[in-house]
């Protein structure tokens, strides 16, 4: 078997004069949780979008599952298991913590699944808003919500559509330390029991790198690294990426 | 005692508040007395207060479906009198115009199909035709939004004013001779038993609110409310929303065709000047006061405009008594169209959420403040 679940083949995208992505080739196995990284601007978001089938890519192929995903549109590809969330929050904001749970519930792919099991959907709801810690807020209107349940409720509601990949975009991005292990957690949760591959991106490296298996980094629209958290830390093209060019001796010394 | 006043609220009016449950004595009771309406004309057989709720009844139907893809999925549909003049004409047309012959010149022309469609067919035909519309209209407009949107659909509804007003009559020459300048002289619903035309109307439009208030209420309105919500966000957990779209867009051309049948059968006639863009501000006004994206605001909107529009026409005639200056109520036919332009601009500057609610919220505050 493939043991790809996600292949991305020399991925472009241009904007006027502007190469927001050039040439990336990656891919992410099925089981494992990979780091993307970079510093503002590299093209991580573009990325993630020409992926999930947002934007549409000038160059390059992705495969799925060994499928060229190319023709598909953003809910086809949510419908064959492709989750993602946003950088920024998209709430469905007049609505209440559980009726946000609903909508992945009324697609066809939830659907299909829910076929064949007993769990009812106010059991699967409490049991994903419990992991996150939004169980005492089910009932309250997304409005009223701080911004750090904001991001949980982000990462609760892709899960819910029990996706076979799910491409987190900052998923802690204004958390406290708290939240972010319980986000953490149940990313480790769904990545251990549910066998759901992860590709995340996220700037939080301290936490970022005990999360993620393997990373590859982003500059200027550009691959330029790619290994274990380890390597990646002692990487001068990295640290130069992040420090600039005398970086790689302030963090040697 | 505080079980009661709660009974009262109109909850089905304001379904964005969740705490308060639509009261069914107050439904109840509501139905009865729209029930008893008729009962006014039997008395003194003066037909205007029925009338005056037929046509409340109309706009009714008309505004919940406008509101239902304009205010409660957010895809703003400029062209709704595109929908009701399609149900208009078609009444017009079947009931006169195309099954009528006529004498031009000194010939008898034969008319142009020779069998009648009875009324409840030409009715569903109306919301069949339009939703047609509504689907092809929805289709063609799937990658606008906003003002975009608001803009394109404006345009089919001149497109629709254009057509009906100058080519149709140019058709043919039966057809021009029923149809320039609107059709008229449509044959009474109900033979004339004005009673009874009431009745049919209101079980249209309490069959056009429940369906409305299941709608909102089930799955697929909290999926529409995703769409208005957030559109991409709904996609990309997996749900087609462009097929939704132009569900709801067909759906809400289906009641419009429908009210436009009803709206030609009880002005008993049809012109392209009574579906224009002064209709669909009429029906927009109506949300706007009942309430956008509530669905059954409008139904609130339409009895309250209906309400508002007779207290001035009494205060109009009473001051034309009292001066004996009998311009003041002339005067005062002229501004019931100002009247609903201006109500949009005031309800928008300081009401955005709609009178109804607005009044209803501020009630239910005091009266929250005065029970704790």
């Amino acid at each position: 078997m493939n043991p790809k679940i996600l292949e991305v083949k020399h991925l472009t995208k241009r904007f006027g004069g502007l190469t927001a992505v050039r040439n990336v080739s990656f891919h992410a196995n099925y089981g494992e949780k990979l780091g993307i990284l970079g510093p503002n601007g590299a093209g991580k978001t573009t990325l993630f979008n020409q992926i999930s089938g947002f934007l549409s890519s000038d160059e390059g192929s992705i495969f799925y599952k060994g499928r060229d995903i190319k023709k598909l549109k953003p809910y086809q590809r949510a419908d064959i298991g492709m989750g993602r969330t946003f950088q920024l929050v998209r709430p469905f904001k007049e609505m209440t913590v559980k009726e946000n749970l609903i909508i992945p519930f009324l697609s066809p792919r939830k659907k299909r699944l829910l076929e064949n099991t007993t769990a009812s959907m106010e059991e699967i709801i409490d049991d994903v808003l419990d992991k996150v810690g939004l169980l005492d807020k089910k009932n309250v209107l997304v409005d009223q919500l701080p911004h750090g349940e904001l991001k949980k409720l982000e990462v609760a509601k892709v899960s819910a559509l029990k996706p076979d990949i799910i491409m987190l975009d900052e998923p802690f991005g204004g958390l406290s330390v708290g939240e972010i292990d319980m986000v953490s957690d149940y990313i480790n949760f769904l990545n251990e029991n549910e066998n759901i591959t992860f590709v995340i991106i996220e700037h939080r490296l301290r936490e970022f790198m005990k999360l993620v298996e393997r990373v590859v980094v982003l500059n200027y629209g550009e691959l330029i690294a790619e290994g274990t958290p380890e390597e990646i830390i002692r990487n001068p093209l990295v640290i130069e990426a992040y420090l600039g060019k005398g970086g790689v001796k302030i963090a040697a010394a | 005692m505080r079980e009661f006043c709660k009974s009262l609220v109109p909850a089905f009016l304001i379904p964005g508040t969740r705490k308060v449950r639509p009261s069914k004595w107050f439904t109840l009771g509501f139905i009865v007395f729209l029930a008893m309406v008729p009962i006014h004309y039997v008395l003194t057989d003066s037909t205007w207060i029925v009338k005056l709720f037929i046509s409340a009844n109309i706009f009714a139907i008309l505004a919940m479906s406008w509101d239902l893809l304009s205010g409660y999925t957010g895809q703003e549909n400029f062209g709704h009198h595109f929908f009701v003049g399609v149900g208009g004409y078609l009444v017009g047309l079947f009931t006169v115009a195309l099954v009528n012959g006529a004498t031009i010149e000194g010939v008898e022309m034969p008319a142009l199909i020779g069998m009648r469609l009875p009324s409840c067919v030409i009715i569903l035909l109306g919301g069949i035709v339009a939703a047609v519309f509504g689907f092809l209209i929805g289709v063609l407009c799937l990658r606008l939004a906003g003002p975009y949107l608001a803009l394109a659909t404006l345009a089919m509804g001149f497109i629709f004013v254009e057509f009906a007003d100058r080519i149709l009559p140019g058709l043919d020459p039966v057809l021009e001779t029923y149809s320039t300048e609107g059709i008229y002289n449509i044959p009474p619903l109900t033979g004339g038993n004005i009673g009874l035309f009431y009745y049919v109307i209101l079980v249209v439009l309490l069959a056009t609110l429940l369906f409305h208030y299941a709608f909102s209420r089930s799955h697929y309105g909290l999926l529409l409310k995703a769409i208005r919500e957030d559109e991409t966000a709904t996609r990309a957990l997996g749900i087609n929303t462009t097929f939704y779209k132009v569900a709801i867009f067909t759906i809400s051309a289906f009641f419009a065709g429908i009210g436009g049948t009803f709206l030609a059968y009880s002005i008993e006639a049809i012109a392209a000047s009574y579906v224009d863009t002064h209709l669909l501000l009429k029906i927009i006004s109506i949300c706007i006061v009942g309430g956008m994206g509530t669905i059954t605001g409008g139904f609130g909107g339409a009895y309250f405009l209906m309400l508002a529009l007779l207290g001035m026409d009494e205060v109009a005639r009473f001051l034309s008594d009292m001066t004996d200056i009998e311009e003041i109520r002339s005067a005062y036919k002229i501004f019931e169209e100002l009247f609903y332009y201006g109500v949009i601009v005031i309800v928008m500057l300081f009401m955005p959420e709609g009178i109804i609610t607005a009044v209803i919220k501020k009630a239910t505050a005091l009266y929250h403040r005065n029970s704790s």
